[in-house]
């Protein structure tokens, strides 16, 4: 093997990503078809210049050490969003430190193993998540009330458009881009193929629940999950399938987020016998700070919004700079 | 050591001191008898009727009174042509050599005036001749196995491919047991790539012996802390010759039934010689039985843990409540209760193995059925975790190679931990462990999850025989172990 990414496993990478924190999210994001829309339209922009410019977070110090702190910020409140939807609505009873280490040691071993297992994984799992997952909400298409999807800018107004920020996959993009052996239009492709997949869901959350709905729900994408049924199985609440075939897909983007801080670290510290374990620690210390789920998630928002506009303007900006000079 | 046949013949007696069972002669040819001669050899390692009708009847007989003059040379062509009558010999200057020659069966004669040593092969060694396969039974197709000698393996194989691609290059492993191995391949099939650095690697293993095909694969395989076999062995010579097609490689060990295929995937543990006897689809169906089966082999008590214990509302009530029912006499936790039937299922089928076939049965009946039976009775367990331990083990005979078998007997503890620990979520994290580190492994550079994942060629003709087997007249093109010739010529 050539130890690189092929291009359908980037694909994978990115559908599932979108298709894991990018829908828990949905709420903190945005709250109306229109703004669904616009956050897309400026998400799949920011996506193609992920694609197509020559960034290379790797090969720079500064770049390095600010992705490094970022990427460690991002990973603490991620893990603290899964795990808080985690024990919401799986494990009331257990308490939320062993949720979180548990996510810790999973996703740090997986980050240590390399970008190319987690590419593996990914395209092996794809058609499983995928499926179940869009099971969930073609099954709640009958309830879609038409006028919740009517043109309505939702609470955030034209701040939608910023938020378009929000929606990461550009970044997990970055991040591995120094490992894609496949041809850049085809990434192209697949990143197209995620939104409309994330316009479809949002618009079925959007339109079952309503703006309203969606802004008072913790986890509106769980109340799909709770509807939702396979007829004939002889489970009941079968929720619990659903959520860890979910699960799959947010480990997915954590993993991606492990495996460049291992890589980043690696590059910035010399001693780096047990530079991951560190990491782990620091991420579970941090993510057990007492927070509110729903303050982890506005945290996280305006760290990707900060994010966005470095990964999205200011980095393809300077190489292009560079470029001409 | 070269020219006085008379050192000669002392050094070799001094290397086979205190050998009991070493055959040594020596006599002398000529009118005059005045050239010696010295035959040795190890008794009962020998053709002994070849020795003597074709070695020594020769000497004594038809060369004593006309014995080769002049040069070396034309007395080394004299001799191979007059006094020896067997095709299969060859000559040795260093006499070490000679001696490990001895120590292969082979017989060593010495002649006064000749530098070389001659080496005629005279191999026959006590062996099994060819038996029914053991551990891969199949009800329609071929049903011989390989057996311990490895010209019987190498011929077992050969006969199945009258191809002159199809290549032998031996050679030998372990410093002191010098075992005979052969590493067959298909030339323009295999990837060339792949056949030189399983070449070097087995030029490169530092041991001393090699018993069996077991060790060999212990110190080819590439991850050594991992439970899963990143090396197949097989007891068929109908799937090694099916291999071969296939752009494998084959390791003949001798002294061992089972030679190994390089390299090996996930897909090829699920794959049987039978899947190809019959119909594509019976055996397309067994397969996604067969892949069905090996998951619940290690993960099905884990499953039944994190729904016992922590997401019990999953289950339907009236189930619900008869599984509690069940379950209130029994004092032990649901953990421990699994783990401890697990543990005895193991020591039933670990006893099954040691005990002789005529009371194997007796064993089923009295560990299955009797003691099961005593044990729900008695309160001990709950009916459902014998029925979970007795799926798990039913599951995991429905998968056809032994070696992916016991690496899933381990991992479904691992994964019976990590549920206990934290229900589905830890089935889940348990679960994406394994696969992230399966994912990781390698076999000779082929990716364990190949070809689901983790190679670019074209996955419709690849996926036709793995998860389905399709009718053979669609199986256009190879497999994709040679399809990496292909892959390695355009990079």
């Amino acid at each position: 093997m050539n130890n690189k990414l092929s291009g359908k496993e980037i694909n994978s990478i990115v559908i599932l990503s979108v298709l894991g924190f990018e829908i828990l999210l949905l709420p903190k994001v945005c709250t109306s078809a229109v703004s669904v829309v616009c956050a897309s339209l400026l998400s799949v922009f920011l996506m193609t210049v992920a694609i197509f410019s020559d960034i290379d977070i790797y090969e720079n110090k500064l770049w390095q050490v600010i992705y490094f702190i970022k990427n460690i910020i991002v990973i603490v409140l991620l893990t603290k969003i899964l795990a808080d939807a985690i024990h919401f609505v799986m494990l009331r009873d257990m308490a939320l430190y062993k949720i979180i280490l548990i996510i810790t040691l999973l996703c740090g071993y997986c980050g240590y193993k390399g970008i190319e297992p987690v590419g593996r994984i990914s395209r092996l799992m794809f058609w499983f998540v995928t499926a179940f997952t869009l099971y969930i909400y073609v099954m709640s298409v009958p309830d879609i009330k038409i006028e919740n999807l009517y043109p309505h800018i939702g609470r955030e107004g034209l701040s939608a458009l910023i938020y378009g920020f929000v929606i990461n996959s550009g970044e997990i993009i970055i991040l591995i881009k120094n490992k894609m052996s496949g041809e850049r239009t085809a990434l192209f492709r697949s990143v197209l193929t995620a939104f409309v997949l994330f316009i479809f869901i949002s618009f079925v959350i959007i339109g079952k629940l309503g703006t309203k709905g969606v802004e008072n729900t913790m986890y509106p994408f769980f109340e799909l999950m709770y509807a939702a049924d396979l007829p004939g199985f002889v489970i009941k609440r079968q929720e619990g399938i659903f959520i860890s075939l979910w699960m799959i897909s947010c480990f997915i983007t954590l993993f991606v987020y492990f495996y460049s801080t291992d890589i980043l670290s690696k590059k910035i510290f010399t001693d780096k016998k047990y530079v991951t374990l560190i990491i782990m620690a620091v991420v579970f210390v941090f993510s057990y700070i007492h927070i509110s789920p729903s303050a982890a998630m506005k945290n996280y928002c305006f760290l990707q919004i900060v994010g966005g506009i470095l990964t999205a303007l200011i980095l393809p900006l300077i190489y292009v700079r560079r470029d001409v000079k | 050591m070269s020219g006085n046949i008379e050192n000669r013949i002392r050094y070799i007696e001094d290397s086979f001191k205190d050998w009991g069972d070493i055959v040594k002669r020596k006599f002398y040819i000529g009118e005059n008898r005045d050239q010696a001669v010295y035959i040795t050899y190890i008794d009962d390692m020998v053709n002994r009727n070849l020795i003597e009708e074709e070695i020594i009847k020769n000497l004594i007989i038809n060369i004593r009174l006309t014995p080769p003059k002049g040069e070396n040379s034309n007395k080394y062509s004299a001799y191979i042509n007059g006094a020896v009558t067997t095709a299969d010999i060859k000559s040795a200057t260093d006499i070490d050599e000679a001696i490990l020659e001895v120590m292969c069966g082979n017989t060593l004669m010495l002649l006064d005036g000749l530098e070389e040593i001659l080496v005629i092969s005279t191999k026959s060694f006590p062996k099994r001749g060819v038996d029914k396969p053991e551990t891969e039974i199949a009800v329609q197709g071929p049903q011989e196995a390989f057996a311990e000698s490895i010209r019987i393996n190498t011929v077992l194989i050969r006969r199945r491919i009258r191809d002159t691609r199809l290549k032998c290059v031996q050679s030998k492993a372990g410093n002191v047991s010098r075992t005979d191995i052969a590493l067959m391949y298909m030339e323009g099939i295999a990837d060339s790539k792949l056949v030189n650095k399983i070449k070097k690697k087995l030029e490169n293993i530092k041991t001393d012996m090699v018993y069996d095909s077991g060790y060999l694969e212990q110190l080819l395989e590439e991850n050594k802390l991992s439970p899963f076999p990143q090396i197949q062995l097989t007891e068929r010579p109908d799937k090694a010759a099916a291999e071969l097609m296939e752009g494998r490689i084959v390791i003949v060990v001798d002294t061992s039934p089972f030679v190994i295929l390089l390299p090996a995937v996930l897909a090829s543990f699920y794959q049987a010689s039978e899947d190809y006897y019959q119909r594509w689809e019976i055996m397309s169906f067994i397969r996604i039985i067969r892949y069905l089966a090996g998951f619940a082999a290690f993960s099905l008590p884990g499953l039944y843990i994190a729904v016992a214990l922590y997401h019990p509302s999953m289950i339907p009530t009236e189930l619900a409540l008869r599984l509690a029912g069940a379950r209130q006499t029994v004092p032990i936790s649901t953990v421990v209760e699994i783990i401890v039937m697990e543990l005895i299922f193991e020591a039933l089928r670990e006893a099954g193995t040691r005990i002789p076939a005529s009371i194997g049965s007796t064993l089923g009946i009295v560990g299955g059925i009797i003691i099961g039976q005593a044990a729900v009775d008695a309160g001990l367990v709950s009916p459902i975790a014998v029925i979970i331990i007795a799926l798990t083990g039913i599951c995991s005979f429905a998968i056809p190679n032994i070696a992916l078998v016991s690496a899933y007997r381990l991992i479904k503890y691992f994964i019976i931990f990590t549920s206990a620990a934290a229900g589905l979520l830890g089935y889940v994290a348990g679960l994406l462990l394994v696969l992230v580190h399966i994912a990781s492994l390698e076999s000779f550079g082929v990716s364990y999850i190949a070809p689901f994942s983790g190679t670019n060629r074209n996955k419709k003709t690849i996926l036709k025989d793995t998860v389905f087997r399709f009718p053979l007249k669609n199986r256009k093109g190879r497999h994709f172990y040679s399809e990496l010739e292909r892959e390695n010529i355009e990079q």
